[in-house]
């Protein structure tokens, strides 16, 4: 692979337009602008899906609709039950972002913003205080009770807390680190794919014909990719439905 | 406006103008609705239910063990700040990453068992 085609090439920031604030570098960077496409994409779509309200609806109302249903039935009311109705915007609009920003990472020379870590971990961190504020808000200093599981004889305790409470603050970076991976992890696959069907033909002979092979892989990774980038953004939404239920229901379940 | 389109017969008006109209039983439009209905209904009951996506083994993969790296790491992590505010130098890194592998083994039997719950629902 010749140099400057690096499969990791793809993920670097550069900045579009260059802003400098009292030594901070706040560029616009190619990450700003995929995230306010996404963003764009995403108010585009729900606003474009319920303009005309048909009873029996359109291609793109249909769309609508369904992402509508899978979040705010199937997600937030499978998971949350009637106490979801409150959490359901910020659910539906953590799911919109990540659903969008990965779709437009899949469409060739565009940037993929879930790729790096510290967006995902800010939006980690996002759920992360909404759960503390609604546990607190809810229970009070009750909510501690969150890291003393029910059951258990108490001179396990000074071993089950400690645990019970590294677990609760794993959960930023698991959750995190999960969606940054996956689009990491598929990303370079496809580059690396792709740079082989391209080396293979410069060869010549025999490996030319042979490069058939990763260009048939480099396929089923994008439908994979595909898959993945509507898989991850429902995972996120998910486990946020499942982390604030147990901040507003704490061991009832 | 949308209705309009279907020349009435096919979606009817919802609301008060429907019931001013004849009942459900001697209206040859809604009998037809209704057998349809039925139709689709007898043909989706014999077609296989839809399973999983295949990907779901590979998300069954990463889900766990982020869940299992990331207990561990904040483990090291409070090890390595408990260390640094005391001064007890290695006694921080080993008790708290021993307590994070700990939260680690648990973390991925709850997402197991969430995991199982879904599949459950799912069935």
């Amino acid at each position: 692979m010749a140099a400057g085609h690096s499969p990791m090439e793809q993920f670097a920031i550069k900045p579009l337009i260059p802003i400098e604030i009292a030594g901070y570098d706040l560029s616009f960077t190619n990450a700003s602008l995929w995230m306010l496409l996404a963003v764009g994409a995403g108010c585009a779509l729900l606003t474009l899906g319920v303009k005309r309200d048909g009873i029996v609806p359109g291609r793109t109302q249909s769309v609508v609709e369904l992402m509508y249903d899978f979040i705010e039935r199937q997600t937030v009311g499978n998971v949350m039950g009637e106490s979801g109705k409150k959490f359901f915007p910020f659910i539906f609009s953590l799911f919109i972002f990540i659903f969008f920003t990965n779709f437009l990472g899949l469409i060739p020379y565009s940037f993929t913003v879930t790729s790096h870590i510290i967006v995902t971990f800010a939006m980690a961190l996002m759920v992360f205080a909404t759960v503390l504020v609604v546990g607190f808000w809810t229970h009070g200093l009750h909510f501690f009770s969150l890291f003393v599981p029910s059951g258990a004889p108490a001179w396990i305790m000074p071993l089950l807390v400690p645990i019970e409470i590294i677990s609760f603050l794993s959960r930023p970076i698991s959750l995190s680190v999960r969606l940054a991976a996956n689009m990491l992890a598929g990303h370079t696959m496809l580059k690396v794919f792709a740079g082989f069907v391209v080396t293979m033909l410069g060869a010549g002979g025999i490996l030319s014909v042979l490069s058939i092979a990763p260009l048939i892989a480099g396929v089923l990774v994008t439908a994979l990719e595909v898959l993945v980038a509507a898989i991850q953004a429902w995972v996120f939404a998910l486990l946020t439905c499942i982390y604030l239920n147990e901040a507003v229901h704490l061991h009832e379940h | 406006m949308f209705r309009a389109d279907f020349g009435g017969g096919f979606v009817r008006p919802r609301g008060p103008l429907a019931t001013t109209q004849s009942g459900p039983d001697d209206d040859p439009d809604q009998r037809r609705l209704d057998d349809l209905g039925r139709k689709i209904e007898a043909v989706r009951e014999q077609q296989p239910k839809p399973r999983p996506a295949s990907s779901g083994r590979l998300n069954v993969v990463y889900r766990l063990s982020t869940e299992f790296v990331a207990a561990v790491f904040v483990g090291l992590a409070l090890g390595w700040g408990f260390d640094a505010l005391t001064g007890w130098k290695p006694i921080g890194i080993v008790v708290f990453s021993m307590l994070g592998i700990g939260a680690a083994f648990y973390n991925v039997f709850r997402a197991a068992r969430q995991l199982s719950a879904e599949q459950e629902k799912k069935d």
